[in-house]
């Protein structure tokens, strides 16, 4: 079959193809209309990516395709989304063979994403009504991912779940029935104590109960000012793991945030300064152990990060069209990922606190150092996402990048019972030399329909690299029980692995 | 020896708070024991234990109500026949102990779906709850969940529309529609909700239709609170120059903001901007300029105090837009300015003891409030230059009669019903007033302004609205002057 397609595909002049199906909801099999088909080529097949809308019933088509491998994936608001061909919701789909004229119809089942849900009960099994219950990865710490709040039965869903194991934790909580610490399901203030619920695809985990336990809060308050024109009116957030709580200050520049629960914050506070016409702001820490008054945020002005791109040899390196990707971190995690806009003079505005920049995927330059008020590499190699404080008190912050030229390729078949593996997923994570654990992201390529992939813009170092129609995104684990082979990448060099793809027994 | 002796003087009233859907006990409920004016002592308050048990001891002999309130229930009295119905009164004699038990429901819910033509469910919906009424006054609202499902509980029972609002996804555009499917209200479901139920199965299919961008630019750099305000609901968002709100369906809307500006709006601190909008077609390029809100200066005059000086009363606000009536602000006793964000206002002095609110006069802004009684709430445009002045007059009208038509024993705290109220538009003014019938079965309700209002004496309701006023017979009388009028009532029971 291979053969015959690869013959058509190098004839030149193909007849147009065409695939078609329906989209449905996995649990009803009802037809889902305006659902978003996308069919993408293998790398060394003719085409390009496209995507259609499903029709009202439910079908779709892709006329006038040329013959060839592609992978086609459906996702719709509120479902999860799904490649055709996916053995399980962990696994990656597989490509399908269009022949010359040929005609492929499919069937995309979707799945909703999963839930968790319970109740928040007092002393009697009575529901407590209007309490925030927020969701969290079952990780060390424990990521924040949703949050729902309970209705007038104490009654609670937290949706939109990948699968896997979460925590959940009630908010700090403050009525007429009592005052409430934050308190994970059932009822402990620790994440050592807290009971785990398993999220599954198109089900709901409905018995993450919580008993919230009894407890003080505190109030946190102070004055935002501008030291040129005095007292000031600004927006204070107030910031925990949990997320953010923002309000306005008074005219006066009084702020207070009632029933706060112990344990460590971040305020920030960003205003507008009439006089200078500039954004001004104030970034403080604070561990709350107690009530805390008298709190003075002095707003100043953003200041400015003046990145400057070096070679190893000090030279300067032009940035322009290097892809530098930037998120602010605070207590609740990372947030959203932005292109890092530097101005003509490489300076950028960030808000205050702390940051983390990495470079994008790029096959002329890597990472090779990283400097700056506060800089740490964040889980992996200056490759990876670098942190930086933006701090008040300083006008310019410079930030130094130093990059090497000539990042490292690898490159390789993935075959599968002597046959190039078309399509295959493949996987590569760089190691710890240390530990031997991952370090930074885990990048992915689909093997084309020779079977070749290729990674650059490779970082020197040590790497893993697997191949399987499994996993969609391994860990170190499964990428171990996928036979990951080690790899070593040299500056400039290019490496070969051919691993052959892996099938679970 | 000389405890035990002690703890035998005077009563004792406990009980129980229990939910009425399971029975289970219900910790932390306040509960009020009010003594019929003229017997017992002062009012009392207790909160349940974890096991849900209230105790007042050392009660003196005498005749109560007694009431219980917690978060998300509806409030409880002893004796109700039901929900909306008053309490009857409990009358103890020295030494009795009884033992109460009150049951406390749950506010009603309606659930349901919003649907697409398959019968799947819309995802991140805005649905809204509104009483069945001409004017639709929006009670509840929820957003559908990732199987298109909604909830929207602590509702009143009664009969009620549920409308799904404008929404795009996935590709395309849903028009506001009331359950089952239709633009039209007279063609919408009606949905009766119970205390204790979900009325379930209110599904919504709304129609797909072309929806509006409404976009522009406001006016400087500084961050402004933007809201856009329609039938359906407000979306508010925080804008620094240009702005650009959720694609809205056709029709009327208000447009309105504020920011802070204490540099160059001294006398209020705050700039604003105020639009009516049109929606027919997409809005961009929407110029919002912002300009100093002007405090709406406040007058009061009134005799001077006999005594110590009584205060001027308490000032309210709230706004009124095409999303209804939002929640009242306090502005403060004998508030000289008032700051409030351009756009339609409410505003409400309550008066202090011994005084009631005779007039009120706007020198500028909107004259919709001139010939409506000044004790109630008076709409004006705010943001603009205006002086409103209330005048206050001293020793008010009152009120006073007896409750008559059954046995005197059971004209003891009966709750009498007093409504300020215009025989021209027969609408409610102001605030319904209730007082209570003392031992005696006598009532006194005083601090009235001049005016129409109509009387009501009753156990079976709680507080009745103007309908109820009507059907139940109460009778009306007018009063002026600062002579107390005398109206006996009869007793209403539901035959």
């Amino acid at each position: 079959m291979l053969k015959c397609l690869l013959v058509a595909l190098t004839c030149g002049a193909l007849h147009a193809a065409a695939i078609r199906g329906t989209v449905v909801e996995k649990q009803s099999g009802k037809p889902l209309a305006r659902a978003l088909v996308v069919v993408q080529p293998l790398a060394g097949s003719n085409g390009a990516t496209a995507s259609v809308r499903t029709k009202p019933n439910g079908s779709f088509e892709f006329p006038g395709l040329p013959a060839g491998w592609y992978v086609v994936s459906a996702s719709k608001t509120g479902f999860a989304r799904v490649e055709y061909g996916q053995k399980s919701w962990f696994s990656a789909g597989t490509p399908v063979a269009l022949a010359e004229s040929g005609e492929i119809g499919l069937r995309l089942a979707v799945p909703h994403f999963g839930a968790i849900g319970g109740r928040v009960i007092d002393d009697n099994n009575v529901g407590v009504p209007n309490c925030t219950v927020f969701a969290y990865r079952n990780t060390r710490p424990p990521e924040l991912v949703g949050q729902a709040v309970t209705d007038d039965r104490g009654v609670y869903r937290v949706f939109g779940l990948a699968p896997g194991d979460y925590l959940t934790r009630t908010g700090a909580l403050t009525n007429e029935i009592g005052v409430y610490l934050p308190t994970f399901a059932r009822e402990s203030l620790t994440v050592d104590g807290a009971n785990g619920s398993g999220a599954a695809l198109d089900r709901d985990s409905l018995y993450a109960d919580v008993h919230p336990i009894a407890g003080r809060l505190f109030t946190v308050s102070g004055t935002v000012s501008i030291s040129s024109s005095g007292l000031a009116q600004a927006t204070v957030t107030l910031v925990s793991d949990v997320g953010p709580q923002v309000q306005t200050s008074g005219l006066d520049g009084r702020f207070t945030f009632e029933r706060v629960a112990p344990g460590a914050y971040e305020l920030y506070a960003q205003g507008f300064d009439a006089t200078s016409r500039r954004t001004v702001a104030a970034w403080l820490p604070v561990e709350i152990a107690g009530n805390r008054a008298g709190i003075a945020l002095d707003l100043a002005p953003l200041p400015s990060v003046r990145f400057s791109f070096v070679d190893t040899s000090g030279k300067p390196v032009d940035p322009n069209g290097l892809p530098f990707l930037a998120r602010r971190k605070d207590l609740s995690g990372p947030g959203r990922t932005e292109y890092l806009r530097l101005d003509s003079g490489g300076q950028a505005r960030l808000d205050l606190g702390r940051w983390e920049v990495a470079l994008g995927p790029n096959a002329s330059w890597y990472v090779a150092g990283f400097s700056g008020p506060g800089a740490r590499t964040t889980g992996g190699p200056p490759a990876g996402w670098n942190e930086i404080a933006v701090a008040p008190g300083n006008a310019l912050l410079a930030v130094e990048v130093v990059l090497l030229p000539h990042p490292g390729r690898l490159r390789g078949v993935v075959a599968s019972g002597g046959q190039p593996a078309a399509g295959a997923p493949v996987f590569l994570e760089a190691i710890d030399p240390a530990s031997g654990l991952r370090w930074g992201d885990l990048r992915v390529t689909r093997a084309g329909v020779d079977g070749q992939y290729v990674f650059a813009g490779l970082a020197p170092g040590a790497y893993r690299v697997a191949s399987t129609f499994e996993y969609q995104a391994p860990d170190w684990a499964a990428m171990t029980r996928a036979g990951a082979r080690e790899v070593r990448i040299e500056q400039g060099g290019e490496a070969a692995q051919d691993p052959e793809l892996w099938v679970m027994p | 020896m000389l405890l035990a002796g002690a703890g035998l003087h005077g009563a004792a009233i406990r009980g129980s708070v229990v939910s009425y859907e399971g029975g289970e006990p219900l910790s932390q409920a306040q509960v009020v024991l009010r003594a019929v004016a003229g017997s017992g002592g002062a009012t009392r308050t207790a909160r349940t234990d974890s096991s849900g048990v209230f105790v007042f001891s050392t009660v003196s002999a005498g005749t109560y109500l007694v009431s219980a309130s917690r978060q998300y229930s509806v409030p409880a009295y002893y004796g109700q026949k039901r929900w909306d119905s008053a309490g009857l009164p409990v009358t103890v004699e020295a030494n009795d102990s009884p033992m109460l038990t009150i049951r406390m429901h749950r506010w009603g819910a309606i659930a349901g779906r919003v649907v697409d033509e398959n019968d799947v469910g819309i995802p991140g919906q805005d649905v809204v709850a509104y009483r069945d009424a001409k004017a639709l006054q929006a009670i509840g609202r929820a957003t559908t969940d990732d199987y298109g499902r909604y909830r929207i509980y602590g509702l009143t029972p009664g009969t009620y529309l549920v409308r799904s609002g404008a929404k795009e996804v996935d590709g395309v555009s849903y028009l506001p529609a009331f359950a089952p499917s239709s633009p039209e209200m007279d063609q919408a479901r009606r949905v009766d909700v119970q205390l204790d139920q979900d009325a379930t199965g209110i599904d919504v299919s709304p129609a797909q239709g072309r929806l509006f961008e409404v976009q522009g630019r406001v006016s400087g750099d500084a961050p402004v609170e933007l809201t856009l305000a329609g039938e359906t609901g407000r979306q508010t968002i925080s804008v620094s120059g240009s702005f650009r709100f959720n694609p809205v369906a056709p029709g009327q809307y208000e447009l309105y903001g504020t920011t802070p500006s204490p540099a160059n709006c001294r006398a209020s601190g705050l700039a604003g901007a105020y639009m009516k909008l049109a929606v027919d077609r997409d809005m961009t390029g929407l110029a919002v300029a912002l300009s100093c809100v002007e405090p709406t200066r406040i007058s009061y005059s009134m005799p001077p105090a006999k005594g110590p000086s009584r205060g001027l009363g308490n000032l309210r606000a709230r706004r009124v837009d095409l999303a209804g009536i939002g929640d009242a602000i306090n502005l403060g006793v004998g508030a000289a300015t008032a700051v409030l964000a351009p756009g339609q206002w409410e505003m409400l002095l309550q008066p202090p003891a011994g005084y009631s609110v005779s007039g009120f006069y706007l020198q500028a802004g909107a004259a919709s409030g001139f010939g409506i009684r000044p004790d109630g709430w008076l709409a004006f445009t705010a943001g603009g230059y205006g002086n409103v002045y209330f005048s206050l007059s001293e020793n008010p009208s009152s009120l006073r009669g007896v409750v008559t038509g059954t046995d005197p024993q059971n004209a003891k705290g009966v709750p009498v019903y007093v409504e300020g109220y215009d025989p021209g538009t027969k609408i409610r003014i102001g605030e319904l007033r209730t007082v209570y019938t003392n031992a005696r079965g006598a009532y006194n309700c005083s601090g009235l302004a001049p005016g129409a209002y109509r009387v009501l004496a009753t156990f079976e309701y709680l507080a009745p609205d103007s309908a109820t006023m009507e059907i139940s017979g109460a009778k009306t009388v007018t009063v002026w002057g600062s002579d107390p009028q005398t109206l006996d009532v009869d007793l209403f029971v539901i035959p």
